[in-house]
């Protein structure tokens, strides 16, 4: 099938500049070069423009698919006979399996279901998502400690710093890179301490520990409480109900508690924290027949899927619940959950936390009360435009208007709000959007300034997800600055003029020299800093894009290319699939996602369409 | 699973109910966890900083503030080499000096690749794995650093620790340029907290000898042992549910998970009287975030504490081969408040290390200054083994081989150089001679290797089975 070409930034061919920028996944007319394979896949199993999605009746009763009794083990494992042999019979291959759209368009474990109606904040899932043949591959995934914080903050009301023990995440830009993870002892023993130190913080603190164990002994050996609490705490945890032969190897801990009910608690709790299930997100799911290493999540691991991307931690009763009524495995139903999280305060903050690791201000390079602030105006603007007001994601780059306080007002000249921060307009300071802020104004600063050379790099790498990778062998140093030296930036920037350098430099430096009148706070300047004889007129050039002068040109721009929001698919892609390095598949399941939204669209939306796909509702092993 | 409860087991249970005793008081006595007269193991310690050398000799035309001018073992101290002379150990340290690696793609432990581009991250494996670089991958694949192969090579057990805590200037992991020890291109994460790595590893020390248990010890120990047991119990059972390749990473957390089991099963080792646990180093050096530009949360006193413990480690027998590492690369730690460096005098307000590095307004000196920082917890580590001693009476320096190597050599004004680099080595195991050699146009992983040879290890380091004679 054919698809029409987006409109696409025109890379340069000039110089050196082929050699050092890659465009992965896509080329200048918006495909995938070396994902043609899985375009042809990807059309087989009818991803964009496919037939319209079929509501499937139900095999069963439809009800507690989750659940794990006998009788619905009973008429699982009956369905998935049914369905192998219908596979022997009718799909003598993985191609004409795939053909028939059954991996893409509806559950695959034998447990079809009748599809809810969509929810309004969700609305209908629409045609054309990515099929199940485009899951991501995955593996083990440790939780990162931000959402091993956020979970404990939520399942034992504890607020701990998990990173002031345990190794940090790597940022790729995202910190959930599984493929990035390392175990290590500095990761297991740790863990213990911990585990042990939270528990024992628990056991002291009375309030706190009877809501963890939900219900108050009448004794010492009050069995069928501590058993009511390993049951919910533990399905909790482990984002699953225990199976009946842990919930007994977790209650044997009452007794090695030596008569001690709470000694038995706070076994359990620090053995739970210290559980391989807990620590690690562990998909194991349904083969899905004929497709080797393809398997269909289960119900839980979907609502854990769908938790830590939505919130950042994971499930609560109130997901897993669902989960147990079978109220998570259709695509609408996974939709109509996933609207229902984003509408929730973690919601928001989990949309804040996708664009702070995207665009590198989770931790501004400023001393931490202004960092601070930066990061509050940031944070609010993605608020407002994505989740409050619903607008289309782009309009983070129209802002007229910004959050301050009186430290960022002082820094762009603007009205002080007082002892609040505040929405100000930007006035007639030639601010706009998002690029204007001085959280993103200080990416990249060094040797006490800006570099032209670094914010370049930022807005190809970050906001169009283009690949800069210089020739080897090239041996260019930065120009720093000497006692004595009286040249301007601008000069001493023309060391990248040579030609083994331009290449490349032609790419950053121009774009970072647009950004130029603004300092690394996102003060307005116009002379190099320290230097009133060194005029800084602000041209920048978009390679291929024009000319501009300023954040908001450039982010016009930005918008007028196209990339900016492919990108935006692209990111999310790899924070939805813990993995930055994308595959063929990936590309192709985001490229799906991206036709579905040519031009402006809501985040949320975008959210929405790569949960309630197939691929989402599957994974890949790795072999 | 056995209800016996060793002494130590006992005391381990008390996890932090620690005497606080200074660190320093409990390193003194020269009995350790080996049994008398029993040989003791070979020790490996691999030394990182993320600092480039800022000068070259006098001999080559530099200011001389870091490499010596004379070579052998009465060597000049230079201002970056004070701290062997504060420390008193300049008859325990050499160097290699003059080294370099080759910018070519077929050459042993090349860097095919640009410079400056990531180049903080390129030449940190390459000198640690003696493999080569490219494209801008700054961790290659399959390669192993040498912690870790002398660790496969003699069945000793690692230690890996970084002094810095976080990146600053907005990182968080750091990546390669955090983490200094990887087996087969897979990263080995370092414990950054001193606290922690006191709670982990040496809270259960015993505290000495007539010091009665504590009541309630017995059941603590037992307690911890069940947990322990109920959750490698788990993880075994659920290894035998997942694919192929999930099971592999369960299956290192598992092993790590028995190791832990294991050290808290032990039994007492014979003459461990005196391998007493440290006092509790107390709370972390607090700081600033990885949001700072220019970052310090004391690693001056981080540190002292780790280098501590790396020797009281070494005393108990807990581990053999530890990656230390002083710095990141690019080293955004404040000069003004690490290393005392009046900024103010170059019109600054502060600086960073790496930017120092730079910078052309700041001396040959000053950048020797803070490199002479980087190497203190070098000299005063190496300070500590001469003084610890073996069951046998032999001093643990002698058993123990050290490195230490930098981000960066020297070139005219070019601090992203890959000439004029050094190797510090210590330690006398195996006969090392430590002294100044020259060895110009030498790798740098041809003297790791030498000191990896000298504790008996086999294996190359990476595209290296040559060493630095004379060493």
């Amino acid at each position: 099938m054919r698809r029409k070409p987006s409109r696409g930034f025109d890379p340069p061919h000039e110089g050196g500049i082929t050699q050092c920028i890659s465009r992965a996944p896509q080329t200048r007319f918006g495909f995938f070069r070396e994902d043609a394979a899985a375009l042809r896949q990807a059309d087989i199993v009818g991803i964009p423009g496919a037939a319209p999605r079929r509501r499937r009746r139900a095999l069963g009763t439809g009800a507690a698919r989750g659940a794990s009794t006998p009788l619905r083990r009973t008429e699982d494992r009956m369905n998935r006979s049914l369905v192998k042999v219908l596979s022997a019979l009718l799909l003598p291959s993985a191609a004409a399996f795939a053909a028939c759209g059954v991996p893409g368009e509806s559950s695959t474990d034998g447990n079809s279901a009748i599809d809810d109606p969509p929810s309004a904040a969700a609305g209908p899932v629409p045609d054309g998502l990515p099929g199940a043949l485009l899951a991501s591959r995955s593996g083990v995934r440790r939780m990162t400690l931000h959402e091993l914080e956020s979970t404990i903050a939520r399942h034992l009301f504890e607020t701990v710093s998990a990173k002031e023990m345990l190794p940090a995440d790597i940022r790729s830009p995202f910190d959930n890179d599984y493929t990035t993870q390392a175990i290590s002892d500095a990761l297991v023993r740790p863990l213990e301490v911990l585990s042990e130190q939270i528990s024992s913080r628990l056991m002291k603190d009375v309030v706190r520990r009877d809501k963890v164990v939900g219900c108050v002994p009448n004794g010492v050996d009050d069995a069928k409480c501590f058993e009511s609490f390993v049951t919910h705490f533990g399905r909790l945890m482990l984002r699953r109900p225990l199976e009946a032969e842990e919930v007994t190897s977790y209650v044997g801990a009452q007794a090695k508690a030596n008569g001690d009910f709470y000694g038995g608690v706070d076994i359990v709790v620090r053995a739970m924290l210290q559980d391989p299930e807990f620590l690690y997100r562990i998909e194991v799911g349904t083969p899905v027949p004929g497709q080797p290493a393809l398997v269909r999540l289960s119900d839980f691991e979907i609502a854990s899927r769908l938790s830590f991307l939505m919130l950042g931690r994971g499930p609560d009763d109130a997901l897993l619940d669902q989960a147990a009524a079978g109220k998570l495995h259709a695509p609408q139903q996974v939709r109509n959950a996933a609207a229902d999280l984003l509408a929730l305060p973690g919601g928001k903050a989990q949309v804040q936390r996708f664009f702070q690791l995207w665009m590198n201000y989770e931790n501004p390079t400023q001393e931490k009360k202004l960092a601070d602030a930066m990061r509050a105006e940031t944070d609010a603007l993605v608020g407002k435009v994505v989740i409050d007001d619903k607008r289309p994601w782009q309009d983070l780059f129209r802002s007229t208007e910004t959050f301050v306080d009186d430290s960022m007002a002082t820094i762009y000249g603007l009205p002080l709000p007082g002892s609040q921060a505040t929405w100000v307009s930007y006035g007639a300071t030639g601010r706009k959007g998002i690029l204007s802020h001085g959280s993103l104004l200080a990416v990249g600063a060094k040797f006490g300034d800006t570099s032209p050379t670094q914010r370049g790099i930022w807005v190809r790498k970050q906001l169009l997800c283009q690949t800069i990778t210089p020739p080897p062998g090239v041996p260019v140093t930065l120009p720093p600055l000497k006692e004595g030296d009286k040249a301007c930036k601008k000069e001493r920037y023309k060391v990248h003029a040579a030609p083994a350098c331009v290449g490349c430099h032609a790419l950053s430096d121009a774009v970072g020299f647009g950004l130029e009148q603004y300092d690394d706070k996102g003060k307005f300047r116009t002379t190099d800093n320290g230097r009133p004889d060194c005029l800084v007129d602000g041209e920048g050039e978009f390679k291929g894009g024009g000319t501009f002068n300023g954040p908001a040109a450039l982010g016009d721009l930005l918008l007028k290319t196209g990339e900016l929001s492919t990108c935006a698919v692209t990111q999310m892609q790899r924070f939805v699939g813990g993995r930055t390095l994308l595959d063929a598949d990936d590309n192709a399941s985001a490229k799906a996602i991206s036709a579905l939204q040519p031009g402006d669209f809501k985040l949320t939306d975008m959210v929405l369409n790569f949960v309630s796909s197939e691929s989402f509702l599957h994974r890949k092993s790795i072999p | 699973m056995s209800q016996h409860l060793s002494r130590r087991n006992v005391i381990r249970g008390l996890g932090g109910i620690a005497i606080t005793l200074p660190i320093l008081e409990s390193l003194t006595s020269s009995r350790t966890a080996h049994a008398a007269g029993e040989v003791p193991k070979k020790r490996f310690v691999s030394c990182f900083a993320g600092n480039s050398m800022g000068d070259i000799a006098k001999v080559d035309g530099g200011g001389g503030f870091v490499q010596p001018s004379t070579v052998g073992e009465k060597y000049e101290i230079t201002t970056a080499l004070k701290p062997l002379e504060t420390h008193g150990v300049q008859s325990l340290v050499g160097m290699v000096t003059g080294l370099a690696i080759s910018r070519s793609a077929g050459d042993p432990g090349s860097i095919n690749a640009p410079a400056p581009n990531n180049f903080h991250g390129y030449t940190l494996p390459t000198q640690l794995a003696g493999c080569r670089l490219s494209g801008s991958e700054s961790a290659p694949n399959t390669a192993t650093t040498c912690d870790q192969t002398v660790a496969q090579d003699l069945k000793l057990r690692t230690l890996n620790i970084r002094v810095q805590p976080v990146e600053y200037r907005g990182g968080d992991g750091g990546g390669g340029r955090g983490r200094i020890s990887f087996a087969k291109g897979k990263f080995v994460d370092p414990y950054v907290s001193p606290r922690t790595l006191f709670q982990s590893l040496f809270a259960g020390l015993p505290v000495g000898a007539n010091v009665a248990v504590a009541p309630g010890a017995a059941a603590a120990v037992a307690t911890r042992r069940s947990i322990l047991d109920l959750v490698d119990g788990r993880t075994k059972r659920l290894m035998g549910k997942v694919s192929a390749a999930d099971r592999q990473t369960l299956d290192q957390h598992y092993t790590l998970l028995r190791q832990l089991e294991q050290d808290v099963s032990g039994v007492d080792p014979v003459g461990s009287l005196a391998c007493k646990r440290p006092g509790d180093p107390g709370a972390d050096p607090g700081g600033d975030g990885s949001g700072a530009s220019i970052g310090y949360s004391g690693e001056t006193e981080r540190a002292k504490v780790m280098v501590d413990l790396i020797a009281l480690g070494f005393a108990c027998d807990l581990f053999q081969s530890v990656a230390f590492q002083v710095t990141f690369s690019q080293v955004f730690v404040s000069a003004k408040r690490a290393v005392g460096i009046d900024t103010s005098k170059y019109g600054d307000e502060d600086r960073d290390i790496h930017e120092i590095g730079h910078q052309g307004k700041y001396p040959a000196e000053v950048r020797a200054q803070t490199l002479a920082w980087a190497i203190d917890p070098f000299a005063r580590l190496v300070a500590k083994l001469r003084d610890t001693k073996d069951p046998d009476g032999t001093r643990v320096i002698d058993s123990t081989a050290l490195t230490m190597c930098f981000e960066g050599g020297w070139e005219g004004d070019e601090a992203h150089s890959v000439k004029n680099m050094m190797v510090l080595y210590g330690g006398t195991a195996g006969g090392l001679k430590p002294k100044h050699v020259r060895a110009v146009g030498r790798h740098p992983a041809e003297v790791i290797h030498a000191a990896m040879k000298a504790v008996g290890s086999t294996s190359p380091l990476g595209d290296f089975s040559s060493t630095i004679e004379g060493m």
